[in-house]
């Protein structure tokens, strides 16, 4: 059973990633998933971003099944504690998710922290970067929230048992933000947090899309996976200021249809939530149960059967 | 390759197939004995239960769940749900478990 160091593996999906943020109490946030990621679409990139502004931070995810890789420390980390970023070191794994999360937020003053992040901040300011993970990882809150994603199945898979069926996701996170007029990379496997140069809140994203195809180059030979999410600000928040303001009836028109589509997709997410969190044993066994009363389970073991044979082939 | 895994098991993936159950969700009396299953903000209606049986996150519960069983780590489940010990070694010997039972409770109450 969950001890109570024990931080369950979540997935990295806006709609958890925005969920989570919600429930640290961080209001007026949410978190989109950049889509065009190969070089041939970096310029479609930079007009979502223009859609978005501001963005807040990125974070750059990537997944690899297979032996264990390290993550690739950046050469440069500044070992130097810095006062002006907020850097902690990833303690254990699976809290990745809410490390990545944090990373932005607590280095972004224009976000409403809320009281238990506020108050998490200044109590750990003075920490070193280990310790700072280590406050994370011991935090009731972050952990609970955190851990309310895992599915309540009646079982935890021993993950080093597993490995002998399937093998294991390794995930990595690495999060980019401005602060105070640099561009910083904030890795939790690295030593420090890593100065890429000068920006501001307004050319940022710019300079950050080369280091992340640099990124992307670096690992195109193994086999991973990516995926870029932005931490921004709630959509439906932003179009309701801009309807208070003196606009045309056709831009009203088109903020009230936008407005509508969040709706729709925060929706979808409380769905997919939902599901990701339920229990289906009870469902799984049921429908076992009705094909046995029909008398068709046989015949689906058999074609089950079948189909394993035809992907061993 | 084989010599590594060789007794083959099936995957409840491909027992429980979306094809395959959502035809049944019509008959209502199936769906109303699987409806106190579903996530409790979810509507009881055969299009609702279809929509959870093909999502990814109910292929994912199937997945996890076979994977479980191949283990053979699931005795406190199986006694849960009065299944003998016996039917944790593997997902076939899962699925004629429950066959077993239901069987035995047909034959103990006929209709």
């Amino acid at each position: 059973m969950a001890d109570a160091g024990d931080w369950c593996l979540i997935e990295s999906d806006p709609g958890v990633f925005t969920e989570l943020i919600k429930k640290f109490n961080v209001g007026g946030i949410q978190v989109e998933e950049v889509w065009s990621l190969d070089s041939q679409t970096m310029e479609e990139l930079k007009h979502v971003f223009q859609a978005w502004q501001p963005v807040h931070g990125l974070i750059f995810l990537f997944k690899w099944q297979g032996i264990n890789g390290s993550s690739g420390s950046h050469p440069d980390a500044d070992l130097s504690i810095d006062d002006t970023v907020y850097f902690a070191k990833q303690v254990i794994n699976n809290a990745c998710a809410t490390q990545a999360i944090l990373s932005i937020l607590l280095n972004c003053p224009s976000i409403d922290l809320g009281p238990d992040l506020q108050q998490f901040k200044e109590f750990t300011k003075e920490f070193d970067p280990y310790y700072k993970g280590l406050a994370i990882t011991n935090s009731e809150l972050l952990r609970s929230v955190h851990n309310s994603f895992s599915r309540s199945d009646p079982f935890i898979i021993d993950s080093s048992e597993s490995s002998s069926t399937e093998k294991e996701d390794i995930f990595h996170f690495i999060s980019y933000v401005p602060v105070h007029g640099a561009l910083y990379e904030l890795d939790g496997l690295s030593n420090g947090p890593v100065n890429l140069g000068p920006c501001t809140d307004d050319d940022w994203l710019e300079k950050v899309r080369p280091v992340i195809q640099e990124r992307m180059a670096r690992y195109a030979s193994a086999e991973i996976r990516f995926n870029l999410l932005a931490l921004i600000k709630n959509r439906e928040d932003v179009y309701r200021t801009r309807l208070e303001t003196d606009i045309s009836l056709e831009e009203r028109e088109e903020l009230l249809h936008k407005i509508e589509l969040e709706n729709i997709k925060f929706k979808r997410y409380e769905r997919e939530n939902s599901l990701r969190k339920h229990n289906f044993i009870p469902l799984i066994y049921n429908i076992i149960r009705v094909l046995a009363q029909r008398g068709e389970l046989d015949a689906r073991i058999e074609h089950a059967k079948k189909e394993v044979a035809k992907r061993r082939k | 390759p084989e010599g590594v895994n060789q007794q083959s098991d099936v995957n409840l993936i491909d027992v429980i197939t979306p094809s395959y159950i959502s035809p049944l969700l019509n008959n209502p009396e199936i769906a109303s004995a699987l409806f106190p299953h579903l996530p409790s903000d979810i509507n009881r209606t055969p299009e609702e239960l279809r929509e959870v049986v093909q999502s990814p996150q109910f292929a994912q519960a199937l997945q996890s769940l076979s994977i479980a069983l191949q283990s053979g780590q699931l005795g406190p489940l199986l006694t849960q749900l009065g299944l003998d010990p016996s039917a944790g070694s593997g997902v076939e010997a899962f699925l004629r478990a429950i066959q077993e039972q239901v069987s035995r409770q047909q034959r103990n109450n006929p209709e």
